[in-house]
This record gives C-alpha cells, sequence and structure tokens, in this order.
C-alpha cells in the first residue's frame, strides 16, 4: 500500500501528499495530460519539443534551471505519446522554491524566438542521435505507421519527420501551450519530506492563483481492427537480421489489461522465462529475444523483439517462435509458473516504492489514469488471472491478421 | 479555500532559499560474522526488499586474459552443483528477485534485491552460486556468441566505438583500465581459463553490504546462513601494471555514413585521494557536469550543435581520467572541438563570477544529498570509499568543507593544474 493525501484546487489542479520524513528531499511530479497523440498529423514532434521548450524561460522567470540548481535542485522530463511529465528533487528546506517555479510555468511562458530557434535545433541533434546515428534505429518510426492507420500512435513522439521540426512556428507553439498547459489537464505529486499541511499552504499560495482554463478536449479516432497481415523489410547496414512484431492490444484501462502483460512476463521476464530459455538458449535463434507491452493509455501494442544470431533465418525463427505463442494460447502453463510470474510482478511493485521520485510518477500516472488508488489495487488485479484467461487472451493476440512485422535485412554491400 | 482568501504571490522575486547543510555520512551498523566476515548495513523502517552485495576482492586486476574476471563472475550464475543454469534463473524468478554477478577491476560483485521474508532462501542460493559453481562448456559457448553478436552491432555506434578506445590511450592496452576488447578475443576464453581465474578468487576475504530492513532477526540469518561457513582463501600475486600514454594525442575512428561524430577530449588526472580531487570535481561540474554547465550553454544551446554534451571524471582506485564527451552533427566537428577547447581555457584564463560558482556548489551539495537518499545509494557511496581504504565520514566531510571553501581562484588554479588543453587526448568517431 501507498499512503496519499489528495486535494484539488478550484482551478482544477489535482494535488497528490505522499509523505516520507526518512529523506532531505522533496519530490515534486508535475504530468501534463498531452503526449505525441494530441498532435496534428503535420505538426508532429510537437509535445516533446514542448517539453524542450519548457525549460526556455516562464513569464516572471527568465531561466528554469538556474534558481534550481543554486537551490540544490536537479530536475528532467520526458515526453511518450500519452503525456509529458515533468519532475524535480530538492532539498526540502527550499520546497518553496519549486512552488514559485513550476507554477510560474504553469501560470504562462515566455517564449523567444531564439529559445524556439536552439531547441529546434538541439531536436534535430536528438533525432538523428537516437533515430538515425545507431543501428535499428529507426525501427519504432517504421513500425507505428504499419500498425496504426488512423489512431496518432501511428508516429513516435520524436515526430514523423524533421521536417515538421524544422517548421515549427512561434504561432503553433503557443497555440499548443494555451490548449494543453494548464491545471485542469495536469496532476502534481508531492512526495518526500513535506506535511499535508505544508503542500496545501504552499498550494494555496502558487498555484491557486493560477487561472482556471478552457477544457482541454480530446476526441481521437479509434483504430480499426486490423485484418490483414502487414509487414515491411528494411534493407539496411547493419550486421545481422532482427525484427519487431506488433500485435494490437487492449487499452490502459481495459480489465484484461493485466493479462496481456503477464503473457509477456511468462515469454521474456527473466532469465527462466520461455523465450530466453528455449530459443536463446537451447535452439540458439537467438541473441537477444524479448516480449513486452506498450503500455499505451489508447489500445495499445504487444511488442515481440528479436536479435537473430549470425546465419539463422526468419523462416526457422518464425517457426519456432510460432510454437511457443501456440503453447500459449494452449495453455501449456504450470500453475508454478503462472505464480512465478505474479510474483515477480509483485516484488516489482515493492521495488518501485524504494525512491521518493518513483512513487511521485507512479502516483501522478495512476491520478492521471483515473485515480491514484488503482496503484493499491493493481497486485489483486494480476493475482486473479487465471490460465484460463490467459488463453482467452492469446488466443485472439497472437493471429496473424493481428499482427505487423517489421524486419531487418543487412544489405548486401556492407560498409565495415 | 475562497477565492477572496487568495493573495496573490511575489513572482517577481526568488523565494528565499538556503544553504544546504550537511549533516555527515548517515549512520549505519556494522559487525562481523563468526568467520570474521565484515557487514556493513543501512536500515530504512519501510523497505519491504532488500539489497545484498557480496563483494570479493579481485576483478580483471587479476586476470591474465581479457574477460577471464567478467566472464567467470557471470558463469557462476549458469550452473553449479545441483542446479543447472535454468534452476537457478527459476530459482530466483520465483522468488520475484533479481541477482547477477559482475566483475568490476578490482573486485567481484554479486549483488541480489529481494523480498526480505525471502532474505534466507537467497543466501542459499548464493553461497551454493559462490562456492561450487561448475562453469558448464555449453553455457559458456552461448554467453560468449552471444557477448560476440552484441559487439558486433555495438561497433556501429559511434560512442560505443570512442570509449572503447579512449581508455588505452591513457592507460595503454597491457593495463587493466586500458584493456579493449577485439572481436577475436570473444573466442579465445575456454573452461580452464574460468577455472583457473576462480581458483585465485578468496571469498573468504568478501565484505557484505545490506539495505533495506535490518534487524537482528535478519543479522541472525546472515550469521547461519554465512558466518558458519569456511570459505575459501586463496592468495595471488600482487600485480602492477604500468601505464603507457599514447604519445599522440589526435585520434579517430572511421565510421562511414555517419550523421554525428562521437567525441572525447580528455587526459588522465589526480585521484580521489588527492588533496585537491574535490576541487577538480567542482572544476568539472562547471565546465559540463549539470544541465546549466558551460559546454552545454555553449555547444547545446548557443550553437546547436549537439543534444548533450558532459564532462565527467571516472576514478579507479589505480588511476583517474577526466573526459568530455558529445555526440555532434559530422560535418561541424572540427568546431565543436575548437569550441570545447576554448571553454577549458576560459575556465583558466578567466576568473568566473562568484554567482556562478555558488550555483555549481550549491548545485554539488544537492547531489551529494540525493547520492544519500535511501540505503541503495548509501550501499553504493560505503562501497566507493572501501574501495579505496577510506573512511567514509572523513572522506565527505573534507568533500563537503572544501566545496564549501572553495574560491574562483580555487577554480582557475585546479583547471590550469590539471585540466592543461595541451596534454588532453582529442578521439573522434564517425565519417571523415
Amino acid at each position: 500500500m501507498i499512503q496519499f493525501d489528495k486535494f484539488t484546487l478550484d482551478n482544477g489542479l489535482r494535488v497528490l501528499v505522499h509523505s516520507d520524513h526518512s529523506t532531505p528531499l522533496m519530490a515534486m511530479n508535475i504530468l501534463y495530460g498531452v503526449g505525441a497523440r494530441d498532435e496534428n498529423p503535420d505538426r508532429t514532434g510537437f509535445a516533446h519539443l514542448f517539453e524542450h521548450l519548457m525549460f526556455g524561460g516562464s513569464i516572471n522567470i527568465p531561466e528554469y534551471d538556474k534558481p534550481l540548481e543554486l537551490a540544490g535542485g536537479d530536475n528532467n522530463a520526458f515526453t511518450n505519446n500519452d503525456i509529458t511529465n515533468y519532475y524535480l528533487t530538492i532539498p526540502s528546506m527550499n520546497m518553496e522554491l519549486a512552488f514559485w517555479l513550476e507554477s510560474d510555468r504553469m501560470l504562462d511562458l515566455a517564449f523567444t524566438p531564439q529559445s524556439l530557434e536552439v531547441q529546434r535545433k538541439v531536436v534535430i541533434e536528438e533525432f538523428k542521435q537516437r533515430y538515425l546515428n545507431q543501428p535499428y534505429g529507426d525501427a519504432w518510426l517504421h513500425l507505428r505507421p504499419m500498425a496504426y492507420k488512423v489512431h496518432p500512435y501511428q508516429w513516435a513522439t520524436i515526430g514523423k519527420e524533421i521536417s515538421h521540426i524544422e517548421n515549427a512556428t512561434m504561432e503553433d507553439v503557443k497555440a499548443f501551450y494555451s490548449k494543453w498547459y494548464n491545471p485542469g489537464n495536469a496532476v502534481m505529486v508531492l512526495s518526500g519530506n513535506i506535511t499535508l499541511e505544508k503542500a496545501r499552504e504552499m498550494c494555496d499560495k502558487w498555484f491557486a492563483p493560477i487561472q482556471k482554463k478552457h477544457e482541454a478536449v480530446r476526441n481521437l479516432p479509434k483504430e480499426p481492427k486490423q485484418t490483414e497481415f502487414r509487414d515491411v523489410v528494411l534493407e539496411r547496414n547493419v550486421p545481422f537480421r532482427s525484427f519487431y512484431r506488433a500485435y494490437h492490444m487492449v487499452n490502459r484501462l481495459h480489465p484484461d489489461y493485466p493479462i496481456y502483460d503477464l503473457i509477456s512476463d511468462l515469454l521474456s521476464n527473466g532469465a527462466s522465462s520461455r523465450l530466453y530459455q528455449r530459443l536463446s538458449k537451447d535452439q540458439e535463434l537467438f541473441s537477444n529475444i524479448n516480449a513486452y507491452i506498450s503500455g499505451d493509455v489508447d489500445d495499445g501494442t504487444f511488442i515481440i523483439h528479436g536479435e537473430l544470431n549470425d546465419g539463422r533465418s526468419f523462416s526457422e525463427v518464425f517457426d519456432a517462435l510460432d510454437v511457443e505463442l501456440q503453447e500459449i494460447i494452449d495453455g501449456k502453463i504450470g500453475a508454478a509458473e503462472m505464480e512465478k510470474v505474479k510474483n515477480k510482478y509483485e516484488s516489482t511493485f515493492e521495488f518501485s516504492k524504494t525512491s521518493v521520485l518513483n512513487k511521485a510518477m507512479n502516483l501522478a500516472y495512476y491520478e492521471w489514469l483515473g485515480d491514484a488508488s488503482m496503484m493499491n489495487d493493481e497486485l489483486a488485479k494480476y493475482k486473479m488471472v487465471s490460465i484460463e484467461d490467459v488463453k482467452r487472451v492469446a488466443a485472439s493476440l497472437f493471429c496473424r491478421e493481428n499482427l505487423s512485422e517489421l524486419k531487418y535485412e543487412p544489405s548486401q554491400n556492407q560498409e565495415s | 479555500m475562497t477565492k477572496q482568501n487568495i493573495i496573490l504571490p511575489d513572482r517577481t522575486h526568488v523565494p528565499k532559499t538556503g544553504q544546504v547543510d550537511f549533516k555527515g555520512f548517515p549512520d549505519y551498523q556494522k559487525g562481523n560474522l563468526s568467520n570474521g566476515i565484515p557487514w556493513f548495513g543501512f536500515h530504512h523502517n519501510d523497505f519491504s526488499v532488500l539489497r545484498l552485495d557480496l563483494v570479493i576482492p579481485g576483478g580483471s586486476w587479476i586476470q591474465n586474459k581479457i574477460f577471464q574476471a567478467m566472464v567467470t563472475a557471470r558463469m557462476m550464475m549458469e550452473g553449479s552443483n545441483g542446479k543447472s543454469a535454468f534452476e537457478i534463473a527459476e530459482s530466483i524468478d520465483f522468488m520475484g528477485a533479481y541477482a547477477d554477478c559482475s566483475s568490476g577491476n578490482h573486485s567481484i560483485t554479486i549483488s541480489a534485491y529481494v523480498l526480505k521474508d525471502k532474505f534466507k532462501e537467497m543466501l542459499q542460493l548464493l553461497r551454493l552460486i559462490l562456492n561450487e559453481p561448475t562453469f558448464p562448456e555449453r553455457e559458456l559457448k552461448i554467453l560468449m556468441m552471444n557477448m560476440k553478436q552484441d559487439f558486433i552491432v555495438d561497433s556501429q555506434k559511434v560512442s560505443s566505438l570512442a570509449r572503447r578506445k579512449y581508455s588505452s590511450l591513457i592507460f595503454g592496452s597491457n593495463h587493466p583500465y586500458g584493456w579493449s576488447a577485439t572481436l577475436e578475443d570473444h573466442d579465445n576464453l575456454l573452461h580452464d581459463d574460468l577455472i583457473q581465474y576462480y581458483q585465485k578468487l578468496s571469498p573468504v576475504e568478501m565484505k557484505i553490504y545490506l539495505g533495506g530492513y535490518i534487524d537482528a532477526n535478519l543479522i541472525q540469518i546472515l550469521e547461519e546462513e554465512f558466518g558458519q561457513v569456511n570459505f575459501s582463501r586463496n592468495t595471488h600475486e600482487s600485480l602492477t601494471f604500468q601505464m603507457q600514454k599514447n604519445a599522440n594525442l589526435i585520434h579517430h575512428v572511421e565510421k562511414k555514413g555517419a550523421v554525428q561524430s562521437a567525441i572525447i577530449i580528455g587526459k588522465e588526472v589526480l585521484n580521489r585521494d588527492s588533496e585537491d580531487y574535490p576541487l577538480l570535481t567542482l572544476a568539472t561540474t562547471v565546465l559540463g557536469g549539470y544541465f546549466g554547465s558551460r559546454l552545454m550553454g555553449k555547444i547545446r544551446e548557443e550553437k546547436g550543435l549537439t543534444y548533450g554534451i558532459f564532462s565527467t571524471i571516472q576514478a579507479k582506485p589505480k588511476g583517474a581520467m577526466f573526459s568530455i564527451q558529445s555526440e555532434v552533427i559530422a560535418e561541424r566537428t572540427q568546431e565543436a572541438i575548437d569550441e570545447i577547447f576554448s571553454e577549458i581555457s576560459r575556465l583558466s584564463d578567466e576568473v568566473m563570477n562568484q554567482e556562478e560558482l555558488d550555483l555549481v556548489r550549491n548545485y554539488s551539495m544537492g547531489g551529494i544529498m540525493r547520492s544519500f537518499d535511501g540505503p541503495f545509494k548509501l550501499i553504493d557511496r560505503l562501497k566507493l570509499t572501501h574501495a579505496y581504504g577510506l573512511d567514509a565520514d572523513s572522506y565527505y566531510q573534507k568533500i563537503v568543507d572544501d566545496l564549501l571553501r572553495a574560491s574562483t581562484d580555487d577554480i582557475a588554479r585546479i583547471v590550469k593544474e590539471q585540466l592543461n588543453p595541451n596534454q588532453m587526448y582529442v578521439l573522434t568517431a564517425g565519417a571523415k
């Protein structure tokens, strides 16, 4: 159980407080409910570009980082397809500074054309470093548009292409802020060395005066059911064959979600898992093999990713992989094995509670999903999953019509 | 709360903040098991999870073949008397635990994260792993094959190509800190090499580190499972290695078609046990140790040449190296290098302003606090000081005292003494 208190300001900002006085630090996590899925298809990469711009100064504070660093604090942020999440830790004696900084950038930003110019360049280099200059780095740029034809998960957080970032204008950026960055679309979690009383006092002072804005409305198309096998082969200057399989699965709040998660654990969580033991070790087909769920809020994907051992063909490894998937569909799973993956889930959950920042992030995410107390109910849902559940879900999941497959084929004329 | 009660805060002034105060290295428990093995424990009331580290002296320092230490360590998890690799993995997974065995330059570490009610079971398993490994041939073959393939993939990354080469420039390729594997090395390690290395280890000389909910009962379990065991004692010759610096300062590794080049610039510097080490870390932080650093300001924010750039000191008991690392727009690599050097020079030639020094000082104090946050992190801090034979309390007290005392003149002096641009290696990997 994670204990927390919750209150909501008049402007709609939800605040959660988790006190842990064993640490001299306070963590502040602010989640804004906006991600790459909220972007215009011709202006992708914006949520993430925006995350960079959030450090370029707000209405009353010319620079975000310096005052925080001067107070002994540290911060960072990340963006994914669903959310943009900002977090910091600061010695609790200096906590007021964090309230000052974060409330000001929720109040209003002070964009300058210069900071837009700079962050555009930085993000373009990030694009190159992560996606273009790494072997297999462009996988998700190709996998997403294959798996999603309608829903905005069809583009990666970094954006569809560099030109979208290059062409971003001040007007675009301002409109994006005004639409999504407001108290009603945010969740704040304070954890560590702070009391509920202090949290209320600080929130009343710094966040309550921020005006309520319009509700951010989201109306995203649902991805239609896939009805045919899809595949793409990428010929690249890479040393070995590799593949990604994306199977469509349910959304984050669907009651079957834990079943999908546990199927991925049966397949590949830990050194005793099926795919690693059988395909990597016994049959020596893969140097690396993994199954995981994307964790998206809307209908997500179940991913299997493998790197083939030198000389192995796609047909032989897929035959072997499909045998393993069929075993799951057939429910050839021992009771002890089910218990094993549930134990693993339980301890992972316990491990996640060993850092104030982690706890803050998790609470914010669950609150944004609907209710932070869901976090405390998750374990029970996982414990209830039966082998029958696994069979039922796997049968509809591992169908060829539900599959998008990306393959990397090393190009013939390799450069060393 | 009602709207009328709201008094608008003054947003134009920075709220008052204070100097982060340091209350010394946090308390920990320690003791010795009956067989003399020392243990150190960091307690937390609310943790249901334990971290356990067994640190055995050795590491790559005492190996006589590349990969010997690292692979012996990893293979200890891959089979023991009476338990196959699969059975070991299954036991760990069934406990919901994580465990791994790795080698550093001076020690082998078995590290586990486990729920506290599975502690006894984990200790029994680790004892088996430690005392009765079998190093099965087939598991060795698979491990080496996978490592080789990962190595080949990694060779496509400019950052990896640069990092592999950098330490050999400073320490020489015959020094344990400078060894860099080749593709062929992945084919040369034999079962007997692991046996031979294992027989040099002296588990009786291990130290045990614990973090989590630590009470008398837990220590009693540790005593029962580890204190009554006669762990083997072996001796190995004490080896010394000479550093052999590369005579050329400029190096390039070619990677055709790369759209970014990796850059590493740096040199050997004084070590953690030196008087001036805290000052050097402070200077390194000013230059490239945090988000608002000079290098980030110039190379990322002003020039837009990179996504990130940082400077760091990699200190090990027998030698320390400073480096600046980045991946930059390929066609503008030389411009980036010139700008980096100009930032280093500016740090020694121009007096920095007091405000910047105060900022980095406070940021660093906060960093120390973050590095002490919780039992798991504290284990790392204590292990580090033990590796140097330093006392944690006095070591951290000195760092804090020196940080608080440092002047702008001190920074300029240490940069002149330790970060002379004329002595720095410049290594690039990418497309020329």
